[in-house]
C-alpha cells in the first residue's frame, strides 16, 4: 500500500474512510475516541509511515478484512458486546451541548497541557534511577543493573549553569558514586563517595566515606559583626563603595562519618575530615573582588593555603513520627568539634552549637507552629581576637540568600524563626515563615536592631521517607529571593558539607 | 475585517456548529429476544502476549498529575459498562466468577475462598528475596516445593496486615474476583533455613526480621501468599485493552467488574487499589492458554494503610489532588474536614479502621484508579447488592479466623465492617430505584421486588412506585400509575392491548418514592411478547 492517502473522508458514526492510491480502502472507526486522539490520528496520516504505525498500535485502525483475518488466526471470539448485553440496539444519549462546546473550546489547551505534561513526565521517568524503562536501562545500566550513569544539569539563577555526569554502583546495602559537574573553568566539582549500611549490636549503622575536589568563585563576604559596614574588624578598604567582596575557593576534602540510630528518637554521629582549602580572588577584574573591597593584610584567612583536620561528635533527638510527615514533637541537635590546622597553621578552633525546634500543633495535629533557634559558636583556643574570616559559623538555614552568601559573620551566630507548616496533600506541605539572623562577638551582645530578616512561603514535596524537592520565595531585608531544589534535600545533608 | 479573517471565522463557526449539533437525538436500549448471557467466552486460546511494561513513577505521575490536569479541559461522556448482561448483571468471565449476590455462599465456603493447595506445609526454606513492593519479606518454598510470598506486620502494629490480608482476600474472592491463596502463617525463624541457591543472605533475612513485628514466644506471624501459576504479564491496564489479547474486548474503564471496586474498596477501605496490585497471568501452554486477571495484596485495607506514617486519613483523600492542594493553600489549612478528627483505635492490630466518618460516595482510593472514577450509579448499585449479600455470619467467621491477638479487636472490626456495609447499601441503593425482577405470572403480571426495603436501614413506611409505560422509542403509551405497597413486592398487570400498542415491546420505568422523595432515576424493565402472548423480561436497566 502506498503510504500517502489520496482521500480522507468522514462517513458519520465516528468512522473515517481513507483511500490510498491503489484503491485500497481503510475504514477507521473512532468510536469513543476523544477529539484529541482523532486529531493525532489525522496528523499521523501526514507522515509516510503513519497508517502502518497506527495499524500496529490500535485495533480500531485496521481494515475490516485485516481485523477479521487476525481474529481468525487467533481466536473465535464468539461473543460480542451486543450479544452479552442482549440488545438489538444500543442506548444512545442525546448530545450534551454544553459538554460539546466546552470540549471544542478547550481542545487546543487540552492538547497543549497534555503534551507539556507528557514531555515532563517522560523527563521524570528518564532521570529516575529505579524505574527507567528498559531501553534506557540498557543504555544507562550495566552489570545486572548494579552500575549506572546519569546526566546532571544544574541551572541556578545568577550563577553559571553546570553540566556533568554521575556514575554509581549499588548492590544491597553498599553503594558508591562518582560525579563531576562543570560550569566553567572556575566552577566545577568532582565528588566520590562510598557508603555501607550494616546491622550490628542490635542497631543499624551507616558508614560513609567521601572525597571531593572543587572550585567555586562566587562566595560573597559582607564583613564581620552585626553591622559589618561600620565594624572595624571588617577591614573595608576606605576607597571602596562595595558592601561585600567576592572570593573564590579551591577545596579538597576527604571525610569519613559513622552514624548509629540507637532508638527511634536518638541518633549519634562521629565525623572526621581532612581539608585543604585556598581562598583567593575570582578570575578577572571586578570592583567587588575581595582584594578590592577588603584590606586582606589585616583580615585573616585570605590568599592562604589552609590544611586542617576536623573531628566532631553530634547527637540528634527527634521524637516526631517522621521527618517528612507533619506532626507534633521536638527536635534538638547538638554538636561539638575540634579543628586543628596542619603544617604551619596554628589555628585551633572549637566549634559547638545547638539547633532546637518545637513542633507545636495548633487547630489540628498536622497544623504546626515551629519556633526554632539555631545557635552556632566558634572559639579560637589560642585566644586570638580574630580568626580566618571563612571559619566563622554560617547561617545555612537562613532562607533569604544563597548559602554561599556570608551575610553576617562573628563568633556567635543566632538564627531564629517562626514557621507555620500545614499539609496541602499527602506528599506536599506548605510553609509560611518569618526568620532573622544575627551575630555577635559575645553571647550577651546579640542585637536585632539591624538583623537581616525575611518572610516567605514555600512548599516541599516528599516521599514517605525523604524530601525530594522544595521551593520557596522570600522577601525581606535582602529583597526577593527564590529557590528551587530537587533531588536530595537539606534534611539529608550534614554540616560537613560546608565546614 | 479582511476576507481571509472572515472566512476563517465562518469556517470555525461552521465547524463548531457541526460538532455541537451532530447527533442530538437519543434512543434507549432495545433488548433482543434472547436469554441472558451468564458466561462470557473470553478464555479462548491465544498466543502468549507480551508482558506489559509498568513504570511506577510514570503511572503515578499520570494518575495524579497529568490526567487530572487534562481533565480540567475535557468533559467526556461516560458510557455504561459493557460487561453487563440483559439483567444488568455481570456474567462470569476471566475477570469474574459469580459468587456472593448470585448464589448462596456459606461462611465456611467463604472462609476457604480461593484455597486449593492450602497453606505452606513445613518444613519450609527461604529461597528468594522479595524484590517488589515496599514491605519487607521474602519467598519460601514448602515441603512440596510450592512457593509462597511471605510478608509481615509493621513493628508497631502486630497482626494488622496479616489479619487484614486474610479477611479482605476472602471477601474479594466472595465478590467474585480472582485472588491468590493467602494465609496467616506462623513459624519459628529457627526453623526456616536459607536455601543454598537463595539470592538472599542470612544477614539480609535477619534484617527483615529486625524491621517487622516481633515474634510472640519466638513465633512470627506472617501472610503467606501462594505464588500464582502461569506466566506473569504485568498489571492490568487501568484503561483501554490489552492489545495482544483478543479475548480482552472491553476497555477496562468500561468494565463494571473494575468500576465496582469503588464500592468494594469503600466497604473494606481497600485504598491500595491500583494497577500495582493487579496482575494478568497467562494460564496454559503458549498458544493454548488465555489471560486470567487477578487482584493481589489486600494487606493495606481496613485500617492497615493507616499504619504508614501520615496515612491516617486514607480513604478520604487521594495522595494528591489539585483541588485539595489549591483549597488548602488558599485557606492556609485553616478549613476543617470532619474526617480529620479520626484517631487511631485502641487496638494496634486494627489501627485506624472506622465507620463514623466513612461516606461511601466520597470514599477515595490512594491513587486514582480510572475505572473507579468512571463508575455510574448502576455499577455502584450492582456492587452494593453484592455487598448486601455479605452477612454478619460471613464477617464473624472471617474475623474469628484472622485471630486478632488483642481482646475486643475482633468484635470492633466485625461491627465496623457491618456498619460500613450498611452505609454502602443505604447510599448506593438510594442513587437508583433498587427494583429487581422476580417473575411474570401466568396472568402476565410482572412481579418486582424492592431490594431497598429488604436491605436499607430505616426505609420509610410509605413507599410509592411510579410507573411509566413507553415503547422502545421512548414514547409514552399510557398514563403513568402509582402503586403504594406495604410489602417489598410490587405486582403490575400488563393488559394485552398495551403490549399491542407498544408493538410487542414495552418498557416500564419504575421510580421509587421514599415518602415524598423520588429516587434519582427509574429502573427500566423491557418486556417482549412471545408468539403465544406470554410476556418475557427482555432486559433490565438501573
Amino acid at each position: 500500500m502506498d503510504r500517502y492517502p489520496v482521500y480522507v473522508g468522514y462517513s458519520g458514526n465516528a468512522a473515517f474512510h481513507i483511500q490510498f492510491p491503489n484503491d485500497e480502502l481503510l475504514i477507521v472507526r473512532m468510536k469513543h475516541q476523544s477529539p484529541m486522539k482523532i486529531t493525532w490520528f489525522l496528523l499521523l496520516l501526514v507522515f509516510p509511515a503513519a497508517p502502518q504505525a497506527v495499524a500496529q498500535t490500535a485495533d480500531s485502525t485496521q481494515s475490516d478484512s485485516a481485523m477479521a483475518a487476525q481474529q481468525d488466526s487467533t481466536v473465535n471470539r464468539g461473543v460480542d458486546y451486543e450479544t452479552i448485553r442482549g440488545i438489538e440496539r444500543d442506548e444512545k444519549k442525546a448530545s450534551n451541548t454544553t459538554r460539546r462546546v466546552a470540549n471544542t473550546i478547550f481542545f487546543l489547551p487540552r492538547v497543549l497541557i497534555d503534551t507539556i505534561l507528557r514531555t515532563a513526565g517522560f523527563g521524570a521517568v528518564f532521570i529516575d534511577q529505579k524505574q527507567i524503562i528498559k531501553k534506557f536501562k540498557d543504555i544507562f545500566y550495566t552489570y545486572d543493573g548494579r552500575i549506572g550513569w546519569y546526566p546532571i544539569i544544574n541551572i541556578i539563577s545568577g550563577s553559571s549553569n553546570g553540566y556533568g555526569l554521575g556514575v554509581f554502583y549499588k548492590h544491597g546495602y553498599t553503594a558508591g558514586s562518582l560525579k563531576g559537574v562543570y560550569g566553567n573553568k572556575n566552577i566545577w566539582i568532582v565528588k566520590g563517595d562510598f557508603s555501607h549500611i550494616f546491622f550490628k549490636w542490635r542497631n543499624f549503622w551507616r558508614f560513609n566515606f567521601s572525597g571531593r575536589f572543587e572550585k567555586d568563585d562566587d562566595f560573597f563576604f559582607h564583613g564581620l559583626g552585626p553591622e559589618p559596614l561600620t565594624d572595624s574588624r571588617s577591614h573595608f578598604r576606605p576607597e571602596t563603595d562595595q558592601t561585600f567582596g567576592i572570593y573564590a575557593q579551591r577545596r579538597a576534602q576527604f571525610k569519613a562519618d559513622l552514624g548509629v540510630r540507637t532508638s527511634p528518637d536518638w541518633e549519634f554521629f562521629f565525623t572526621t575530615f581532612y581539608q585543604n582549602r585556598n581562598i583567593e580572588d575570582p578570575a578577572g577584574e571586578n570592583p567587588a573582588n575581595f582584594t578590592n573591597v577588603f584590606d586582606v593584610d589585616r583580615l585573616p584567612g585570605f590568599n592562604t593555603n589552609i590544611k586542617k583536620w576536623y573531628t566532631e561528635i553530634s547527637a540528634r533527638f527527634d521524637n516526631r513520627e517522621t521527618l517528612t510527615k507533619i506532626g507534633p514533637g521536638a527536635r534538638l541537635e547538638g554538636y561539638m568539634g575540634f579543628s586543628r590546622g596542619l603544617n604551619d597553621d596554628n589555628e585551633r578552633l572549637f566549634r559547638t552549637g545547638i539547633d532546637a525546634a518545637l513542633f507545636y500543633p495548633i487547630l489540628r495535629r498536622n497544623r504546626i507552629l515551629i519556633p526554632r533557634v539555631i545557635l552556632d559558636h566558634v572559639n579560637d583556643l589560642s585566644g586570638r581576637t580574630e580568626i580566618s574570616f571563612h571559619e566563622y559559623p554560617r547561617h545555612v538555614e537562613f532562607r533569604a540568600v544563597r548559602s554561599k552568601e556570608l551575610l553576617r559573620n562573628d563568633f556567635y551566630t543566632l538564627q531564629t524563626s517562626l514557621e507555620y507548616l500545614w499539609p496541602l496533600t499527602y506528599h506536599l506541605n506548605a510553609h509560611l515563615f518569618y526568620e532573622r539572623v544575627t551575630v555577635a562577638k559575645q553571647l550577651s551582645k546579640f542585637s536585632y536592631s539591624s538583623a537581616p530578616w525575611a518572610v516567605g512561603f514555600g512548599m516541599d514535596i516528599h516521599t514517605q521517607y525523604t524530601e525530594i524537592g522544595r521551593f520557596y520565595v522570600t522577601y525581606g531585608s535582602e529583597g526577593w529571593f527564590f529557590r528551587f531544589t530537587a533531588g536530595f534535600s537539606l534534611i539529608n545533608s550534614d554540616r560537613g558539607d560546608w565546614k | 475585517m479582511s476576507m481571509r479573517t472572515a472566512f476563517l471565522i465562518i469556517g470555525l463557526a461552521l465547524t463548531a456548529l457541526s460538532v455541537i449539533f451532530s447527533g442530538c437525538s437519543s434512543t434507549g436500549f432495545r433488548f433482543a429476544d434472547s436469554e441472558p448471557v451468564w458466561k462470557i467466552d473470553d478464555q479462548q486460546p491465544i498466543p502468549l502476549p507480551k508482558a506489559s511494561k509498568y513504570i511506577k513513577v510514570d503511572y503515578y505521575y499520570k494518575v495524579l498529575v497529568r490526567r487530572p490536569a487534562v481533565k480540567v479541559f475535557h468533559y467526556p461522556e461516560i458510557h455504561k459498562s459493557r460487561d453487563v448482561n440483559s439483567r444488568d448483571q455481570v456474567p462470569g468471565s476471566s475477570w469474574f466468577t459469580p459468587r456472593l449476590g448470585y448464589r448462596d455462599v456459606t461462611p465456611e465456603e467463604l472462609l476457604l475462598g480461593p484455597q486449593k493447595l492450602g497453606p505452606p506445609v513445613p518444613p519450609v526454606r527461604v529461597v528468594r528475596a522479595k524484590h517488589l513492593g515496599t514491605s519487607p519479606g521474602f519467598i519460601i518454598a514448602d515441603s512440596r516445593d510450592y512457593l509462597y510470598l511471605i510478608k509481615f506486620d509493621p513493628p508497631n502494629f502486630p497482626a494488622v496486615e496479616t489479619a487484614t490480608a486474610f479477611i479482605v482476600n476472602r471477601l474479594f474472592w466472595g465478590f467474585g474476583y480472582n485472588v491468590p491463596e493467602d494465609y496467616i502463617f506462623y513459624f519459628n525463624s529457627n526453623e526456616m533455613p536459607i536455601d543454598s541457591t537463595a539470592d538472599i543472605s542470612e544477614d539480609q533475612v535477619k534484617i527483615v526480621f529486625s524491621v517487622v513485628a516481633p515474634p510472640q514466644n519466638g513465633i512470627y506471624r506472617a501472610t503467606a501468599s501462594l505464588l500464582l501459576g502461569g506466566r506473569y504479564l504485568g498489571p492490568i491496564a487501568d484503561s483501554g485493552v490489552r492489545k495482544d489479547d483478543p479475548n480482552d474486548i472491553f476497555p477496562h474503564q468500561e468494565r463494571r467488574v473494575l468500576r465496582a471496586l469503588r464500592v468494594f474498596g469503600g466497604f473494606t477501605n481497600h485504598t491500595d487499589l491500583s494497577i500495582d496490585n493487579t496482575l494478568d497471568v497467562y494460564v496454559g501452554q503458549p498458544g493454548e492458554g488465555h489471560v486470567k486477571h487477578y487482584l493481589l495484596d489486600f494487606g493495606e485495607a481496613l485500617g492497615a494503610h493507616g499504619t504508614e506514617r501520615g496515612r491516617i486519613w486514607d480513604g478520604f483523600t487521594h495522595v494528591f489532588s489539585f483541588n485539595e492542594m489549591f483549597s488548602r493553600m488558599a485557606t492556609l489549612g485553616l478549613s476543617n474536614q470532619e474526617w480529620e478528627n479520626i484517631t487511631y483505635s485502641p487496638w494496634k492490630s486494627v489501627a485506624v479502621f472506622e465507620s463514623e466518618y466513612f461516606h461511601p460516595g466520597e470514599w477515595k482510593e490512594s491513587y486514582p484508579f480510572e475505572p473507579l472514577r468512571r463508575s455510574l450509579p448502576d455499577d455502584d448499585y450492582w456492587a452494593a447488592k453484592v455487598v448486601a449479600a455479605v452477612t454478619r455470619d460471613h464477617v464473624e467467621t472471617l474475623v474469628a479466623a484472622a485471630n486478632y491477638p488483642e481482646f475486643g479487636a475482633a468484635e470492633y472490626v466485625t461491627e465496623t465492617l457491618m456498619q460500613r456495609r450498611q452505609k454502602v447499601i443505604d447510599y448506593f441503593f438510594a442513587q437508583v430505584s433498587p427494583m429487581e425482577f422476580v417473575e411474570i405470572t401466568q396472568n402476565n403480571q410482572v412481579v418486582l421486588e424492592d431490594l431497598g426495603l429488604k436491605h436499607m436501614s430505616n426505609p420509610p413506611e410509605e413507599n410509592t412506585y411510579e410507573i411509566h409505560f413507553l415503547n422502545d422509542d421512548q414514547n409514552i403509551l399510557a398514563p403513568s400509575m402509582k402503586i403504594n405497597s406495604a410489602s417489598n413486592r410490587v405486582t403490575i398487570s400488563i393488559p394485552p392491548e398495551l403490549m399491542k400498542k407498544a408493538d410487542n415491546y414495552l418498557r416500564m420505568d419504575v421510580t421509587i418514592w421514599r415518602g415524598s422523595v423520588p429516587a434519582p432515576r427509574p429502573a427500566q424493565f423491557h418486556l417482549r411478547s412471545r408468539i403465544d402472548g406470554r410476556l418475557r423480561m427482555a432486559g433490565v436497566v438501573h
